[in-house]
């Protein structure tokens, strides 16, 4: 069987990397085994004893990192290699980037791409700021996915952007759909005139695969990162991002994701929308109605109603109708929750939310805590309801395993699924758990693999049939991990499944209020 | 400004007025290499260590810091992180208890490619490529001589692993930790086997050295040093415990595994072998 590798002389990578891109690689078809190792004594002597030392490992050090991978051909292995660079350079924590066929600086970018007019920012925060006023004064649009960027910077950043029209995506910016071109986490959907402004990213991505699962399309989405409506920034690019979407051609409903914008954010909006005929949806998660009537757009409670109301309008539907519709289903969801309440078993009655995203996991904290009162969270609606322990739940816990706290030396729990399928597995023991809520994010840059490392986990707590597991999936049918068949491979496992997290929130939300807890 | 919440005990600050370059750099951790050894820039989340500065935010200035030198810290009035760990007189069930439910959280929360597999050996299931069952294989020969106080062991052990400090390595630090504790509980000398062991596994992996080095001299780093203090109190042990298996992909688990391993050899008589 054939071995091939490389060496990779004073590159340092972190376990957490090494592991993950050793598991990913072993995946691949027709490959055997896969060592991502650093050229110490001891490990050469296992490369040996598995016959994959090759002979231009001998010479290397403790510093070095050996690849080698051993599979059915010598083009299957070839091509692993090549994937497990792909890889390393993608899960690089180190600065510094190996590559030499990329090009380093944005000039250089540029050469070999002159056409380009939007500059995707992934370096280290420090340095982030600065590349995208380079870009900026260049006459680029840029998204900055970086986080850690200098605020004096990033704010400048966003001012030039307002003031020449170019978009200034982030920093801290994860998802975004320009030109039909997803960036950083995103789904795959259908294209169309619905044009999105969003200041929280799991809620760009709910209410564009709504939007694209019920028909509608989206023409651009566009995400700002949560912190540009802080008053520091004043919501610049969220403004910078509204005013391209009134101009754009393309769209003809505009839909606004975000937290409650204060006061300042929220007059610039008003004077902003004035000059649109556009109708536009306004989701500010958790604020009141009339804030939203009261700058001319209608008003969404939930991400869920954001979408559908956009498809509507889209589709010249009227608002009262879409209302009436959203009304009447609200008996579709009681009977649903009743229906289930039933398979509860007697003493059990709390309500447990393990979330990857943080946005729906703040839109399921607002749902319930209308619906049961007290919701305890470490990132709670109010500070009497925070966790004294995050690895601990109380009553009824809604956990956001994105948080800093979580993710320490760990990729974060939309790539890997273990800290949260443990943590699943230790709710289904607490004998007062009556359903376990779990959103899963699919799309590009998320795990790619939810049936293997998820679905066993929830086998594994339904099979005795004690508790209820629902989970929502926020994705689209063209997204690359095939969400027709994680939906039934998690239907099979034993879960409740839905697409929507405000109606699968409100069906569980009403289980709990049926059984009384 | 960066700004510094703590700095460890074993910090020359001295290092500021000389040349020094980096190491390497993490999301979370820049290592320094400084004439007096390893200096790691940490942020919170990471938390205290001997030779750790613990700073809010690790590339806001770094550049102006590390490159140009410009800045200039005032530490004067930052508090300083006490690495050492002192207790005496422990009583040896409640101890054996408390070790226990270590050994219990270990088994079950540890991630599947640990060595925690040394502890239930259910776990090897985990390993499933030939290499793999090879590393373990290696680990689980390596580890048990040294848990039969044969020393040569350590260098069968070290640099075997992943990462840029190898499993083999976790579990020699885990192990000289619970030589070092057992000491500071029974009051019984572990020093001449701790500078063995750590001399032996002496490599140009400077990164694993520092670790070695200063668990050898029983200072620890905050997490592992709360653990330390949990399991003698008897407070707090899944918190501490969870807290330490978060650090890194398996290093938390891998260096509890080497101490629990140690410990429990040790107050079940082995202390006669180590003297």
């Amino acid at each position: 069987m054939p071995v091939k590798g490389i060496v990779k002389k004073g590159a340092y990578y972190d376990s957490v990397t090494l592991m993950l891109v050793a598991r990913d690689a072993t995946k691949l078809d027709g490959i055997e085994d896969v060592a991502l190792m650093m050229g110490t004594l001891q490990n050469k002597s296992i490369l040996e004893t598995s016959n994959m030392l090759l002979q231009e490992f001998k010479d290397a050090q403790d510093n070095d990192l050996l690849i080698a991978v051993k599979g059915g051909s010598e083009e299957l292995v070839e091509k692993a290699l090549k994937e497990i660079e792909k890889l390393l350079s993608k899960g690089k924590s180190s600065e510094e980037s190996q590559s030499d066929f990329v090009p380093r600086s944005l000039e250089s970018a540029l050469k070999v791409m002159n056409d380009a007019n939007l500059v995707l920012i992934s370096v280290a925060g420090k340095y982030a700021g600065d590349e995208a006023i380079k870009a900026l004064r260049n006459g680029l649009h840029v998204m900055i996915f970086s986080d850690n960027v200098p605020k004096e910077k990033a704010l400048l950043a966003k001012q030039i952007g307002y003031e020449k029209g170019l978009l200034v995506m982030g920093p801290d910016c994860g998802t975004a759909i320009i030109n039909g071109a997803p960036l950083g986490f995103s789904n795959v959907v259908e294209r169309g005139d619905i044009g999105i402004v969003s200041a929280a990213g799991t809620g760009l991505q709910e209410v564009s695969s709504i939007i694209s699962n019920n028909g509608g399309g989206i023409s651009q989405a566009i995400g700002t990162g949560g912190i540009d409506m802080k008053d520091y920034y004043g919501g610049l690019s969220f403004l910078t991002g509204l005013r391209a979407l009134i101009d754009d051609p393309q769209t003809k409903v505009i839909t606004l994701i975000s937290k409650p914008p204060s006061e300042i954010v929220l007059k610039k909006l008003k004077d902003t929308l004035k000059t649109t005929n556009k109708p536009v949806v306004g989701c500010f998660l958790g604020a009141d109605e009339s804030v939203v009537k009261d700058l001319g757009a209608l008003p969404a409670k939930t991400l869920e109603e954001a979408a559908l109301l956009s498809v509507s309008l889209s589709k010249g539907i009227p608002f009262e109708s879409f209302k009436k519709e959203i009304d009447e289903r609200e008996i579709t969801i009681k009977k649903e929750a009743e229906e289930l309440a039933e398979k509860v078993k007697q003493g059990r009655k709390y309500f447990r939310g393990l979330f990857q995203g943080g946005t729906l996991a703040y839109e399921t904290e607002l749902i319930l805590t209308e619906m049961l009162g007290k919701i305890y969270s470490n990132v709670p609606l109010k500070e009497e309801f925070r966790l004294k322990d995050s690895w601990k739940s109380e009553k009824h816990t809604i956990v956001d395993l994105g948080e800093d706290e979580f993710t320490v030396g760990r990729p974060h729990p939309q790539i890997d699924f273990q800290l949260r399928n443990k943590r699943i597995l230790e709710e289904a023991k607490d004998s007062e758990v009556a359903l376990i809520y779990l959103d899963l994010v699919i799309g590009y840059g998320t795990n790619m693999h939810p049936i293997e490392d998820f679905v066993p986990t929830i086998e594994e707590v339904t099979k005795n049939g004690e508790v209820i597991v629902m989970v929502n999936v926020t994705g689209t049918d063209k997204d690359p991990q095939d969400k027709k068949a994680i939906m039934k491979a998690l239907r099979d496992a034993g879960a409740v499944v839905y697409d929507r997290n405000a109606y699968a929130t409100k069906v569980a939300g009403n289980v709990i209020k049926l059984i009384g807890a | 400004m960066m700004k510094i919440f703590s700095i460890g005990d074993m910090v020359n600050i001295s290092f500021l007025d000389w040349s020094f370059s980096i190491h390497s750099v993490f999301k979370e951790v820049i290592n320094l290499e400084t004439q007096y050894g390893i200096v790691s820039f940490v942020l919170k989340s990471i938390g205290g260590g001997p030779n750790n500065i613990v700073v809010d935010s690790l590339y806001e200035n770094f550049d102006s810091f590390v490159f140009k030198k410009e800045i200039k810290f005032d530490l004067s009035n930052v508090p300083m992180y006490d690495s050492t760990f002192h207790f005496c007189n422990a009583d040896k069930i409640y101890l054996m208890n408390n070790i226990y439910k270590l050994e219990y959280i270990l088994i079950n929360e540890s991630n599947s490619k640990s060595a925690a597999f040394l502890l239930d050996e259910k776990r090897l299931e985990n390993f499933k490529t030939p290499l793999e069952i090879n590393l373990a294989r290696r680990i689980q020969i390596g580890f048990q001589k040294l848990l039969n106080f044969d020393i040569s062991a350590v260098k069968t052990l070290k640099g075997l692993g992943y990462g840029l400090t190898p499993q083999g390595d976790d579990l020699i630090d885990g192990f000289i930790a619970a030589l070092f504790f057992y000491e500071t509980c029974f009051n019984i000398s572990t020093y001449r086997l701790r500078k063995e062991i750590y001399m032996l596994a002496l490599t140009n992996n400077k990164l694993s050295n520092t670790f070695l080095y200063y668990t050898s001299r029983g200072l620890f780093y905050e997490r592992f040093k709360n653990v330390l203090l949990s399991l003698v109190s008897g407070e707090n042990i899944e918190h501490t415990v969870k807290s330490m298996l978060a650090f890194g992909e398996t290093s938390g688990a891998d260096i509890l595994t080497g101490f629990l391993k140690g410990i429990k050899i040790l107050l079940e008589g082995g202390s006669a072998l180590c003297q």
